[in-house]
């Protein structure tokens, strides 16, 4: 009922304003009244006429297209009128009868290079002026704002911060500012009503401008000189990538990318360089508000290396940044550059990070990493699962280094040390990998350990924070060990050792012939020796591989024995 | 840098796959010598700062002092001191003494009468003038009012007029975008000096405007004189052809924006029921206005410091009328002391009036100044 109602308003409204504007009133505001009638009327008619999804695309589309037209006509009126004006034949502007001259011919621009009317408007010098200062001042304003800007990106020097931000703050002086004072200096210098006075000037000032005047559309400028390859810090060497612009393009595109951090890192184990799936905890979330802003929290150790990139489900990387994309290097800096792909990122100090990485949708270079130190980082937790990995560890295929195959080591007791055999039938290499973590340890200098065909015992002694403490291979022999001997127990499971180390029978027992003398004994022994069967290398035992009477040692008096160890049903015999 | 010899230890070089696996270690210990010449020795740090090297040993004489080495520096490593010695200047004698200058002229009692040859001297009787009830403190709090208003109403009109024309042109009905695009930029690449000119041609007391005006047998409207009946005319001419200038590039700017908006945002309030204009006050104009604040503070200070609109309009012209002190009823603090300084010689009020000016928009500035991109990157220049 009520949308009747406002129909019929409607058509009485439009009737009555043209009505009004045919019958009663004259001038202007009746072509008012008159055209709102009737576009009152016409509406209203069609609106009862055509179903009311054609009605609105017509009501819509009419309306748009007559505001373009308007103001269209509203931006290319005054141009055309300036261009139309210019070719009037009389030259002024004022004997026009309405807009537009009554006849046209191109005898102004004529005029204008060919007379002076009597010296007042000299054209032709001021042409000539305006060319001479704005060329002048271009090319030195040109050559100060490159050497400037070539300088500031590629050195860095002491005071380059304080260049920069003066240069800032300078151009946060508005120019008039020094209006009246240039004026007087200029006075002062003579320099007034001279050309060149213009030419220093614009080319004093150069460095100031902000507002470079130039624009590409869908892009922002992001600086000049700052094209990634021209970032570089001088060192003697010359730039030989192409970098076709010497200034940057933002994207005004939104980044829509996964980015993930990816890396291995000690407070999270599972991440494995982005092997994590889902990455949920690794994703970088979008900031809100803010122009491609990503944001993630993270507790980061000192020597945990990352990168920032997009992963998918298989693993597959795709655009990934490492430490070229950091704004500043103090609690991250450059780690490793694997594959020449880039340098990780690697982290300086434990703590709880804020990392702020803003985006560009197309130039990958033009990402940058902010990093915000939160807080202490929370102690990480360690997952410990070692496995030797090395050239002799083949798979099915027969390659070396195999990922499936790995040895796995068994650790001792609560103890962070880890230990496991192994048999080679090759020379080879190997090293030893956390699985937990995907730290890497091996030999004392780094590099990894080289072994000859044989059997071996290797012992991973690590911290508790995951840091290596020893590495230690040898070949495995049973001892005898206690107060015997050097009477350091364990330690006395060396090769070394020969005196303790027992020989191997052909049934597949040990034995050693020993005599123990009064020096063998200890002064808690009572003048008797202690021992137990030990099964070890480098001087290193598992607390498994401890054979003795029971739990307990042996206790004998000095003399000569035959001890016995019978590998298959772990029992000592001494006679 | 003297030749000598560098012992390098490579060794920790561990090689990883994307970190994924920790293979290949190389075993080697190798010792390199490097044989270092001058410049090598740059070199040869990188790569040990990249690699984590370590040196086994480091000899290192001082450099001698030699006018052709330090000419050679200053053309290598040195360089950046070549290069920024003749721009430092130039800033120094344009940029920086200029604007401790005029701060300095502002304490003193310089103009007027007083010029050279004659010696200023310190004195606050700019401001005094300023700040009493004389026709120049008079002038000054009127124009000041003016110059507030004007900056106000610049910036929303230009700003919600591109705004509107941007999503005018967006529209998904409208056909031939870039033709409908091409009008304003059209006016956009006009230079405004001419445009300023071609309008204060257009409204001028015998101009096309008015010619039409008689020809409908009306009386002429003197838009530009300097009595009280052009106030307002003049004023809202102003802000007509200041609009006409700078609509189209707040449209460019705001066509990159409307572009960034995430269009399931629309979708989503689509699929609630809601209107067109419910959309654009609860999605668009937020998300557009939070993008351009920075901008739009900008557009304010450039609005406040609008020199050329009132000085190509209406350039000579003091008012007649309102005891204006070399003034007219439309200019702004800059214009008047333009006014003030270049043509009439009183140069410490003006440099007191540019004090009062950069105090409202350099603090304007500083705020904009702190948000942008320049001020927390730290590796970009300008």
């Amino acid at each position: 009922m009520k949308k009747i109602e406002l129909r019929l308003l409607l058509l009485g409204l439009g009737a009555a304003a043209f009505g009004a504007g045919a019958l009663f009133v004259s001038g202007a505001v009746r072509w008012v009244l008159l055209g709102l009638g009737a576009w009152l009327l016409v509406w209203t008619a069609l609106y009862l006429l055509l179903p009311r999804r054609a009605f609105n695309r017509a009501f819509d589309n009419v309306h748009t297209y007559l505001a373009l037209l308007i103001v269209s006509a509203i931006f290319v009126f005054p141009c055309l009128w300036l261009i139309l004006a210019s070719l009037s034949k009389s030259g002024s502007l004022y004997d026009f009868k309405g807009f537009f001259p009554q006849e046209y011919s191109l005898n102004t621009f004529r005029t204008l290079f060919t007379d002076d009317v009597n010296g007042l408007y000299p054209y032709k010098t001021w042409f000539l002026n305006t060319l001479y200062v704005s060329s002048l001042s271009c090319v030195l304003g040109t050559v100060l704002v490159i050497l400037t800007g070539y300088v500031m990106s590629r050195f860095r020097f002491k005071g380059r911060n304080a260049v920069k931000q003066t240069t800032l703050v300078l151009g946060m002086f508005p120019g008039f500012m020094g209006m009246t004072a240039i004026y007087i200096i200029m006075n002062q210098l003579k320099l007034v009503n001279q050309l060149e006075a213009l030419i220093f000037l614009y080319a004093g000032t150069a460095l100031t401008e902000n507002d470079l005047g130039v624009s590409k559309e869908g892009y922002q400028l992001s600086g000049v000189f700052v094209t990634p390859a021209l970032l570089r810090p001088y060192d003697g060497r010359a730039i030989e990538a192409d970098t076709s612009l010497f200034t940057a393009w933002k994207s005004a595109v939104e980044d829509n990318r996964p980015w993930m951090v990816a890396g291995s890192l000690a407070g999270y184990p599972d991440n494995k360089w982005g092997h994590a799936w889902p990455q949920d905890d690794f994703r970088l979330a979008k900031k809100e508000g803010e122009f491609n802003t990503f944001y993630i929290e993270l507790n980061l150790y000192k020597n945990d290396e990352f990168k920032i990139a997009v992963i998918d489900q298989d693993y597959n990387w795709g655009d990934n940044l490492g430490s070229t994309m950091l704004a500043d290097r103090t609690y991250v800096a450059g780690g490793e550059d694997a594959f020449a792909t880039g340098a990780n990122c690697k982290v300086l100090q434990d703590g709880l990070y804020g990392l702020t990485f803003v985006t560009d949708a197309e130039t990958l270079e033009l990402c940058k990493l902010y990093v915000e130190r939160l807080g202490d980082a929370a102690a990480p937790e360690y997952f410990f699962d070692l496995a030797i990995h090395g050239s002799f560890v083949k798979n099915a295929e027969g390659q070396g280094w195999s990922e499936a195959d790995q040895i796995p080591l068994q650790r001792n007791g609560q103890n962070y040390v880890w230990y496991g055999e192994f048999e080679t039938q090759e020379e080879g290499e190997f090293g030893i990998k956390n699985r937990g973590s995907d730290a890497w340890f091996a030999g004392d200098d780094g590099a990894n350990i080289k072994v000859e065909p044989g059997k071996y015992i290797v012992y991973v002694g690590l911290t508790a924070d995951n840091q290596r403490e020893f590495v230690k291979v040898g070949t495995p022999a049973y001892y005898v060990v206690g107060t015997c001997g050097n009477g350091a127990w364990g330690d006395d499971a060396i090769e070394t050792n020969t005196a303790y180390q027992m020989k191997a029978n052909e049934d597949g027992t040990y034995s050693l012939d020993v005599t123990f003398t009064k020096d063998d004994t200890a002064d808690w022994s009572n003048g008797r020796t202690a021992f137990k069967v030990v099964y070890g290398a480098c001087g290193k035992v598992a607390d498994e591989h401890w054979y003795g009477n029971g739990g307990d040692n042996f206790m004998v008096d000095p003399g000569t024995y035959t001890i016995t160890f019978d590998p298959a049903a772990k029992t000592v015999t001494v006679k | 840098m003297q030749e000598g010899a560098f012992f390098v230890r490579l060794d920790d070089v561990l090689h990883r796959p994307r970190g994924e696996d920790c293979c290949a270690l190389d075993p080697h210990t190798v010792q390199v010598r490097l044989r270092i010449r001058r410049g090598a020795c740059r070199r040869a740090e990188m790569i040990y700062s990249w690699n984590k090297y370590t040196w086994t040993q480091k000899r290192e004489r001082k450099p001698v002092r030699h006018i052709g080495r330090t000419l050679d520096a200053m053309a290598d490593e040195k360089f950046h001191i070549t290069a920024l010695t003749l721009p430092v200047v130039g800033v120094m004698i344009f940029s920086i003494l200029p604007i401790v200058f005029m701060i300095l002229l502002a304490f003193t009692n310089l103009g007027g009468d007083i010029v050279h040859p004659k010696l200023g001297d310190w004195s606050l009787a700019a401001w005094q003038k300023i700040f009493s009830v004389g026709q120049l403190g008079n002038t000054f709090f009127k124009i000041l009012r003016w110059n507030i208003l004007w900056a106000v109403l610049a910036t929303a009109i230009n700003f919600f007029g591109g705004l509107s024309l941007a999503l005018l042109l967006n529209k998904k009905n409208v056909i031939g975008k870039k033709i409908w695009r091409a009008f304003p930029v059209l006016a956009y690449a006009v230079p405004g000096f001419i445009s300023m000119v071609g309008f204060k041609f257009m409204f001028s007391q015998s101009g096309p405007i008015n010619s039409l005006l008689t020809q409908a047998g009306k009386d002429a409207v003197f838009f530009l004189t300097n009595d009280a009946s052009a106030k307002w005319w003049a004023r809202g001419i102003g802000l007509f052809v200041n609009a006409w200038i700078s609509i189209p590039s707040v449209m460019l700017m705001a066509t990159g924006i409307l572009g960034n908006i995430n269009t399931d945002l629309y979708e989503a309030a689509d699929i609630d029921g809601a209107t067109g204009l419910q959309k654009f006050f609860k999605i668009t104009l937020p998300f557009v206005v939070f993008s351009v604040t920075p901008v739009l503070i900008g557009m304010f200070v450039g609005s406040f410091n609008n020199f050329g609109i009132f000085f190509f309009f209406r350039s000579g012209t003091y008012s007649l009328y309102g005891n204006y002190f070399l003034a007219s009823d439309t200019d702004l603090l800059i214009n008047w002391l333009y006014n003030l300084s270049v043509s009439n010689n009183y140069y410490s009020i003006g440099a007191a009036i540019s004090l009062v000016i950069f105090l409202i928009t350099g603090t304007l500035s500083l705020a904009v100044y702190v948000r942008t991109a320049a001020y927390k990157q730290e590796d970009t220049f300008q």
